[in-house]
């Protein structure tokens, strides 16, 4: 494998990219673009990683985790539409309770070594955060945009004796299960009709499908249960901003 | 029983009043004066300051909030709740709070939803007057001491809304200390009902 092999593959998607500005059908721009930034921003990580498994460094590697992190939480925000005072706070402490303990829980799982293993932690970190925080997002969209959208409601329940938390239980409800549906519609599907992109990876860099999929159970178990506590963390967060002392609303 | 001094609207106005126990008021007032915000205000649902504001002597800061609002129990001229529920499925919508548990009033509604041939209907296909009805209906199955009624029977006809009035009179009587504030536009539903409040006269 060398560059000649990403450069065919690019190859395509010029080609892909020529169809399209010829047909008119507009992303051809966006498909090129987005190519040359996700291989720069692999080859990055590739060299990163390297660099960073070789000094092998505790401080280093929760560094790395802590941008990450921080960079999840601005992410979420801007894919949070309805947002509120306070949103990026909620995001970044929802994450870290959520995911930093599953991380080390995780490097445990699969190798049975300590959390400071730097080469399982990392990329563990990674996907948890990738996999999960595009969820998280969707759900705390889905609350406060419902809330907002439906604040007659609200005040309705409220008016007859709810508390915050009865006078908004439907739409919470709602926005945890909407937080969920990746990652169990992907459960449903995979092995079945999807290879999951990790186990892919691991199988063309050598391993045994067996030791593969013993990782992806591991991961897709990580990942639903982040993906639960992510999202219960962000939305109660969500709740306690949105009304004040009194369990009057201020949205 | 119901005091407040210089409580603050979302308008920006300031209104001081108390209500009495036992007495029926009428609140009067051009469209967009704050009428609305007044009521749900006192009901302690919009955010507000205030120098006084107190029910039964006790600060409305040391009350639980569902517990006040429960007492002082607002009541919008239209639900905003699921219209796919029924009738009934409706006014029994509030009883699975947690501050109805084990609360059972009097009052039946059995009698008037066969009466005004609520029985089994879906809000959906009723008319704004006839959910007004299973609003009040509902209302009187709950805890309310004072009720805050935002034009009630605005779309009710003649007959129907006499006989609500007739109804609300009937629940103050079951209690000394049962008070209701209404909001209307009719200057003859103000005076058969109680002591006419304007709007503007509350202002401090």
């Amino acid at each position: 494998m060398n560059y000649l092999h990403i450069a065919l593959a690019l190859g395509l998607v010029g080609l892909c990219a020529l169809i399209s500005k010829w047909k008119e059908h507009g992303p051809e721009k966006d498909l090129v673009i987005n190519s040359l930034r996700a291989i720069i921003q692999l080859s990055f990580l590739g060299f990163t990683l390297t660099w960073i498994f070789a000094h092998n460094s505790v401080a280093i590697c929760l560094a790395v985790a802590m941008i990450m992190t921080v960079n999840s939480a601005i992410q979420a925000r801007s894919r949070i539409k309805s947002k509120y005072k306070g949103l990026f706070l909620d995001n970044l402490t929802a994450t870290v309770l959520s995911i930093w303990p599953l991380a080390f829980i995780g490097t445990f799982l699969i190798e049975g070594e300590p959390w400071w293993s730097v080469d399982h932690f990392l990329p563990l970190i990674g996907m948890l955060l990738g996999n999960t925080m595009n969820g998280i997002s969707m759900g705390v969209d889905h609350f406060t945009h419902g809330i907002r959208e439906k604040k007659e409601e609200v005040l309705e329940w409220l008016a007859l004796g709810g508390t915050k938390i009865e006078s908004t239980r439907d739409i919470f409800r709602r926005s945890v299960r909407i937080s969920l549906t990746p990652i169990l519609n992907s459960m449903l599907t995979m092995g079945i009709v999807s290879i999951p992109g990790g186990m892919t990876g691991q199988i063309l860099g050598g391993s045994s499908p067996m030791k593969a999929a013993f990782f992806q159970i591991i991961i897709v178990l990580l990942v639903a249960v982040a993906a639960y506590t992510g999202s219960v963390i962000g939305l109660s967060l969500a709740r306690k901003r949105l009304f004040n002392h009194r369990e009057q609303p201020c949205f | 029983m119901l005091l407040v001094k210089d409580l603050s609207l979302l308008n920006g106005r300031k209104v001081s009043l108390e209500l009495l126990p036992g007495h029926s008021y009428v609140l009067q007032g051009p469209n967009g004066s704050g009428k609305t915000v007044l009521l749900r205000t006192l009901a302690g649902l919009y955010p507000s300051t205030f120098t006084a504001f107190s029910y039964k002597r006790k600060n409305f800061d040391d009350y639980r909030m569902d517990d006040f609002r429960s007492k002082i129990l607002y009541v919008s001229s239209a639900t905003h709740l699921s219209l796919e529920m029924t009738a009934e499925e409706y006014l029994v919508a509030p009883l699975k709070l947690e501050i109805y548990k084990n609360h059972t009033s009097g009052f039946s509604p059995d009698e008037y939803l066969s009466r005004w041939e609520l029985r089994g209907k879906i809000l959906a296909h009723l008319s704004s007057g006839q959910r007004q009805l299973l609003t009040i209906l509902r209302t009187l199955t709950l805890k309310g001491e004072i009720l805050l009624l935002d034009e009630p029977t605005s779309h009710m006809d003649k007959e129907k809304t006499l006989e609500v009035e007739a109804l609300i009179k009937t629940w103050q009587k079951g209690d000394p200390e049962r008070t209701f504030l209404l909001v209307s536009h009719s200057e003859v539903q103000a005076k058969r009902l109680g002591t006419v409040l304007e709007f503007s006269d509350l202002i401090s």
